[in-house]
C-alpha cells in the first residue's frame, strides 16, 4: 500500500472514531461553580462540564464576556441557579449564544434554586427601596447540603431526559449524592448545636448565608450590607459596630468576592472573629462540593466555638 | 402537589438532538414509527418538528428520585416537565413583558451660547435637561423567537427608538432580526445611552450618523461562526432615510426606496478574545455603504473599526474596572463632481476604582472638509476632550460629572459643564459585552 493511501486511511478512521468519542459526553454547562460542583457529581465522567463564573467572582456581576456565548452555543444542557440571580447577566449570553436548545423553556435550560426550601420569599409588596431584593426568595440557596441534594435530584432527573442511556448512572449518583449531603447536613448540625446557643450568631456581608445560616441553627444579626446590594454606609457601619458587643456576636463571615476592608475595620473595633469563607476550587470536580460545604461549615463553626 | 388537568404540547427547540448527545429515541414501546404518524397527521410541519416534540402531561408528583415528599421542599420535577413544580413561593409572572424606565436629566453649564453637543439626547441648554425617559421592553413571544423595544419619551413627543423581533429558535448560530433597530456598526452604535460612560454622544457619530445614531427599519442576519474563537458575523438591511440616524445616507429625503441599492447595507465582524481571567478583548471591524443625497445613483460608504480593553480583576473584592476603548469611522461620499473623505475616532479610558466611584477621560478628533453641503461651517479638524467622575449610590442609579473642552470645526474654544443623574426601575434586561 502507498503511504498516501495509509494517511488517507489513517484520516478516515480519525475522523469517524472523533464523533464517537465526543458523543459519549454531554456538554453542560453551570453558571457559576457551586452549582456546577453538584453538577459535576450529578454527570462525573458522563458530562463535559463548564462553569462561567470563576469561584471569586460575584454571581450578581458576571461580566456577559461573549467567550461565554460561545460555550453556551456548544451546550446541551445549560444549569442556572435562577431567582434571578443571574438575570443580570445570563439572558443576554443565552440570546447572543443562538443555540436553541438552551432557551428558557427548553429542556436544555434547568433552574435549580426553585428545588431548594426556599427562604426569605417576600411576603410583602416589593420595591426596590428594600435593596435589591429577589422576588422569588433569597438566591443563595447551595451552601445548605439538604438543598444541594434536592438539586442534584433535579439535575440527575434533566440529565437523564437528555440522555436516557445513562439515565440510571445519574440517578445513582445522585442518590450516592445525598446519603453523603445527608450525612454531612447531620453531622456538622450536630456539631453546630453543641455551641451554647447564645454564640449562635453571626454578622455577615450580604444577605447570602441565610441558608447556612438556617442549617446550621445560627441567627444572622445583621448585614454590613445595610440593606441587599447597596455598598456599605457609614451610619449603618456604626448602628453594626453597637450591634455587635450588645448581642455578644461571635463572627463575621463574608464570601471571598465582597471588599474585606470594611470588615477589617468592624473586627478591629469589635474584636469579633472575621473569616473569609473558603473559595470553591475546581467545581468539575465531583467532590468539589462536599470538600466545600464541610470546609465552610468548619469554618463557621470553628468561628463560634469558644 | 398541583396537577394539570389538561395535558399541552410543547413543542421543543428547533433543530433535531445535537451530534454530542446520544440519540434518545428508542425503536420501540408507544413512540416507535411516530414519525410517519406525525407526517401524516401534521403534513408539513412533520419534517420541521420530528424528534422534537416532547408531550407534556399530567405529573402529579416526584418521579424518579430518592426522597419522598417529605423531603422534597414542595418542589419536584418530572422528567416530563422542563421546569421545576410545587406549591408556595417562586414563580408568580404573569406573562407580562419586563418593563423598565429610564431616566436621564442633566444640569449643564456652557461658555458658549448653547452646548455643541451633537447626540439628541445630550444636554445642549444651560440650565436643566431632559435628556430622555426611556422605556424598555423585552420578553419572550413564543419558544421561537423574542421581543425588544425602546420607546424614548422626551419634550418632542415619543420616539420608537427600537422595536424588533429577534430569532431564538434557528439553531446552527445563526440569527435574524426585524423591525426597527440600531445598526451594529461599530460597538458604541448599539448601544443606548444609559450604558455610555459619558453623558454625551461621540463627536463622530452625530456627525456620520446623526443625533440619534444609525437605525432604520429592516431586517437583520447574524451567525456565531463554528471557529474555537469568538467570531460574530452580521449583515442587515435597513431604511437609508432619516436626518438624525441616517444624514450621511438619504438623510431628509422623503422618497421611498425604489431598488435595495437605495437601502442602506451594513456589515460587521465581532471577534471577542478573552486574553486571561481578568483581560478582555474585543475587536470589530464594521462597514456601511447606502445612497447618498448628494445626487443621484451618488454613494455613500463607512468604514469603521473598533477595539476595546477590559481589565476586571477577579480577586477577592476587588471593585476595580478598567476599560480602554478606540472607536473611529472613515467616510467617503461621492457627489456630482466630488468626492468627500473624512474621518472620526475617539479614544477614551474609565477606571472604576471603587464599587461606588469611577473617573474617565476621553479624547475625540473628527475632521472638516471644505465644501460639505452637511457641515459646511465644519472646515477643519474638531478636537474635544472630556473628562467625568461617576457615583453609583446602587448599581440602579448614577451620579455623573462631566467637563469638556472643544475647540476647532471653525468655531471658538468652547467649555461645558454638566451634571447628569440617571435611575433605573422596573426589570431591565442585561446588557452587552
Amino acid at each position: 500500500m502507498r503511504p498516501s493511501m495509509i494517511l488517507f486511511a489513517l484520516f478516515w478512521v480519525l475522523l469517524s472514531a472523533w464523533p464517537a468519542e465526543a458523543a459519549r459526553r454531554v456538554s453542560v454547562v453551570a453558571t457559576v461553580p457551586d452549582v456546577g460542583a453538584v453538577v459535576a457529581a450529578v454527570g462525573g465522567d458522563d458530562i463535559a462540564l463548564v462553569v462561567m463564573a470563576e469561584p471569586t467572582q460575584d454571581p450578581h456581576f458576571v461580566d456577559a464576556r461573549p467567550h461565554l456565548a460561545l460555550q453556551l452555543s456548544r451546550a446541551d444542557l445549560l444549569v442556572a441557579v435562577g431567582l434571578d440571580l443571574e438575570v443580570g447577566w445570563l439572558p443576554r449570553l443565552q440570546v447572543g449564544a443562538r443555540q436553541p436548545d438552551i432557551q428558557v423553556g427548553r429542556l436544555g435550560y434547568l433552574e435549580v434554586g426553585p428545588f431548594s426550601q426556599l427562604l426569605e420569599i417576600p411576603r410583602t409588596r416589593l420595591d426596590r427601596s428594600f435593596g435589591d431584593l429577589h422576588a422569588s426568595g433569597n438566591p443563595h440557596v447551595m451552601l445548605d447540603p439538604r438543598n444541594a441534594a434536592r438539586i442534584a435530584i433535579g439535575v440527575a432527573d434533566r440529565l437523564a431526559r437528555i440522555d436516557p442511556e445513562r439515565a440510571q448512572a445519574y440517578r445513582d449518583r445522585a442518590r450516592r449524592f445525598k446519603v453523603e449531603s445527608d450525612r454531612v447536613a447531620a453531622a456538622w448540625q450536630a456539631r453546630s448545636r453543641a455551641i451554647p446557643l447564645e454564640r449562635r450568631r453571626m454578622v455577615t456581608y450580604h444577605r447570602s448565608l441565610s441558608y447556612l445560616a438556617n442549617w446550621l441553627s445560627i441567627e444572622v444579626v445583621d448585614t454590613l450590607e445595610p440593606q441587599p446590594g447597596i455598598a456599605p454606609t457609614p451610619a449603618h457601619i456604626k448602628d453594626v459596630l453597637a450591634r455587635i458587643p450588645a448581642m455578644g456576636v461571635p463572627l463575621l463571615a463574608q464570601e471571598p468576592w465582597y471588599p474585606e476592608r470594611v470588615a477589617d475595620l468592624v473586627a478591629r473595633r469589635t474584636g469579633i472573629r472575621r473569616v473569609t469563607l473558603p473559595v470553591l476550587e475546581d467545581a468539575t470536580r465531583s467532590d468539589a462540593y462536599m470538600l466545600w460545604v464541610e470546609a465552610t461549615a468548619r469554618m463557621v463553626c470553628g468561628g463560634l466555638e469558644l | 402537589m398541583i396537577a394539570f388537568g389538561v395535558p399541552v404540547a410543547i413543542v421543543a427547540q428547533a433543530p433535531a438532538q445535537p451530534a454530542t448527545v446520544p440519540a434518545t429515541a428508542p425503536a420501540v414501546g408507544p413512540a416507535a414509527g411516530i414519525d410517519r404518524e406525525l407526517e401524516e397527521a401534521l403534513g408539513g410541519d412533520a419534517k420541521v418538528l420530528k424528534g422534537r416534540v416532547v408531550p407534556v402531561m399530567v405529573d402529579p408528583g416526584p418521579v424518579g428520585g430518592p426522597p419522598g415528599p417529605a423531603d422534597d421542599g414542595g418542589v419536584t420535577t418530572s422528567p416530563l416537565m422542563p421546569w421545576p413544580t410545587g406549591q408556595g413561593g417562586g414563580g408568580g409572572d404573569s406573562g407580562n413583558p419586563d418593563l423598565s424606565f429610564i431616566l436621564d436629566v442633566a444640569a449643564a453649564m456652557f461658555d458658549t451660547e448653547r452646548g455643541r453637543q451633537l447626540g439628541a439626547h445630550d444636554p445642549t441648554e444651560a440650565g436643566f435637561n431632559l435628556q430622555q425617559l426611556e422605556l424598555s421592553i423585552g420578553s419572550a413571544v413564543d419558544p421561537f423567537s423574542r421581543f425588544d423595544g425602546n420607546l424614548v419619551f422626551s419634550p418632542f413627543g415619543v420616539e420608537i427608538e427600537e422595536a424588533y423581533a429577534t430569532t431564538t429558535a434557528l439553531g446552527s448560530g445563526l440569527q435574524l432580526r426585524a423591525g426597527q433597530f440600531l445598526t451594529r456598526f461599530g460597538r458604541a452604535n448599539a448601544t443606548h445611552p444609559h450604558t455610555w460612560d459619558f453623558v454625551d454622544q461621540p463627536l463622530w457619530m452625530g456627525k456620520f450618523f446623526g443625533g440619534e445614531g444609525n437605525r432604520g427599519l429592516g431586517a437583520e442576519g447574524s451567525v456565531l461562526l463554528p471557529l474555537p474563537w469568538y467570531v460574530e458575523a452580521v449583515g442587515s438591511l435597513t431604511d437609508a432615510r432619516g436626518a438624525s440616524t441616517n444624514r450621511s445616507f438619504l438623510g431628509t429625503r422623503l422618497a421611498p426606496p425604489r431598488t435595495p441599492l437605495d437601502l442602506l447595507a451594513t456589515g460587521a465582524v465581532k471577534q471577542f478574545f478573552p486574553l486571561s481571567r481578568d483581560w478582555s478583548l474585543s475587536a470589530g471591524i464594521s462597514g456601511a455603504t447606502g445612497p447618498s443625497a448628494l445626487g443621484a445613483r451618488d454613494r455613500a460608504d463607512l468604514f469603521g473599526t473598533d477595539l476595546y480593553l477590559r481589565y476586571r480583576p477577579l480577586e477577592a473584592g476587588d471593585p476595580t474596572v478598567v476599560t480602554v476603548l478606540l472607536e473611529g469611522a472613515r467616510r467617503r461620499r461621492q457627489g456630482p463632481g466630488l468626492l468627500l473623505e473624512d474621518t472620526g475616532w475617539n479614544l477614551s479610558a474609565v477606571w472604576r476604582f471603587d464599587f461606588r466611584w469611577g473617573v474617565g477621560l476621553r479624547h475625540e478628533e473628527v475632521s472638516g472638509l471644505p465644501g460639505d453641503p452637511l457641515d459646511p461651517a465644519w472646515l477643519d479638524m474638531r478636537r474635544r476632550t472630556s473628562a467625568q467622575i461617576t457615583f453609583w449610590p446602587s448599581e440602579f442609579s448614577r451620579i455623573r460629572g462631566q467637563v469638556s473642552r472643544d475647540e476647532g470645526a471653525g468655531q471658538a474654544v468652547g467649555h461645558a459643564a454638566m451634571l447628569a443623574i440617571e435611575t433605573v426601575i422596573g426589570a431591565h434586561g442585561s446588557h452587552a459585552f
